[in-house]
């Protein structure tokens, strides 16, 4: 299902990002407008250099009021905020979405999490969110407790 | 294992997870109060030009511009048309929906929305998209096209656009007799309806008094203008 307002926005930044594509992030070719396929590359001089990622973004009826669901999926990159299920602990994805984020901000914000990382370390507790965790990182009742991302 | 308050920053339950949240909140609360004080200050009255027009809106802290469909708010830039970019890079497009702005909305803190898309955002998070100044329930902006008339200080027949501005201004009859005649068309539309579908007598009897009532209505405004 969707929107006339999430398929205007999606469309938009399907234009912009194909106009103006951003460095370490690129689209996979996708037949729905619903779900993306985003692959991101490490930044240079970073722990990740050189490794790829895939970003899923769902967006549900209601984008860009609603935040996209934003897991990463196949290889997981080891960091101390990505579950190895593929959630990501990031406020702007959940309590801290603003409609003013779009695709490539919160890419890009991932990358800069990915960047600033000084040690690839699995999150705390890991097993036993992985365990609890519903499919969906948004049903998560996150807290934030790293001011440094 | 220390489940209880180490700083694990992901529960599946709800329990105390607002906690760590507390401390981050409050201080931007804080901040949004002074954000409001400063912008209370300086929002008591602000003039939106509009093609032409000028109209004041004070909507309790939040200025409103409000142009017809198609029209751009005159904002002390060139006016940009319709020539909205693809990327939604001009400067009067939406910043929720990236479109040109319908019923265009701007906020005290000077960003730019369509009423619709604001008002989505703001049921759920009373903030401000762009720079999450505060924006409480009571500060929204009111729907388009149904603010309350500043003439009689309530809007008489709830008709969309009637005499904003032009009750102050020499135009004020022009504006009013446009009112009957779109009226008179609507009505006229919903007569003919009535004829075609069945309830003939019905739909021509409610033609025939609103007539009356408008010809009513003229002889007042003559006698209070003339």
């Amino acid at each position: 299902m969707s929107s006339k307002m999430q398929t205007k926005r999606l469309l938009r930044e399907l234009t912009q990002l194909k106009k103006t594509p951003c460095p370490n992030i690129s689209l996979q070719s996708t037949d729905s407008l619903e779900t993306w396929f985003v692959d991101i590359k490490g930044v240079d001089n970073t722990l990740y250099a050189n490794e790829n990622f895939t970003l899923q973004f769902k967006f549900t009826r209601e984008y860009p009021i609603e935040a996209p669901e934003v897991t990463f999926i196949g290889n997981v990159p080891l960091h101390p905020h990505v579950y190895s299920n593929g959630h990501i602990c990031l406020s702007i994805l959940y309590q801290y979405w603003t409609p003013v984020l779009t695709v490539d901000g919160i890419c890009l914000s991932i990358l800069s999490m990915l960047s600033s990382c000084e040690k690839k370390e699995l999150p705390r507790k890991n097993d036993v969110y992985i365990k609890k965790a519903g499919p969906s990182p948004k049903d998560t009742a996150w807290i934030f407790d790293d001011g440094t991302v | 294992m220390d489940d209880s308050n180490d700083n694990a920053h992901a529960e599946a339950s709800t329990g105390n997870s607002n906690a760590a949240n507390n401390a981050v909140v409050g201080h931007e609360s804080q901040q949004q109060q002074q954000q409001q004080q400063e912008q209370q200050e300086v929002g008591h009255e602000q003039e939106v030009h509009i093609t032409g027009q000028t109209k004041t809106d004070i909507v309790s802290g939040t200025t409103t511009a409000r142009t017809d469909k198609g029209k751009e708010p005159d904002l002390g830039a060139p006016a940009a048309g319709n020539a909205a970019e693809p990327g939604g890079n001009d400067e009067f497009s939406c910043n929720i929906c990236f479109d040109s702005a319908t019923d265009p909305v701007l906020t005290i803190c000077g960003h730019l929305f369509c009423w619709s898309c604001l008002v989505q955002w703001l049921d759920r998070s009373a903030t401000c998209p762009v720079c999450k100044a505060g924006c409480d329930k009571d500060k929204r902006p009111p729907p388009p096209q149904r603010q309350p008339n500043q003439f009689f200080g309530f809007d008489p027949f709830g008709v969309p656009g009637s005499f904003h501005g032009a009750a102050r201004g020499g135009n004020f009859v022009f504006t009013w007799r446009l009112w009957l005649l779109a009226d008179a068309d609507g009505l006229l539309a919903n007569g003919m309806h009535g004829v075609a579908s069945a309830g003939q007598p019905v739909g021509q009897q409610a033609f025939i008094s609103r007539v009356f009532m408008m010809i009513a209505a003229m002889i007042l405004v003559s006698i209070l203008f003339y």
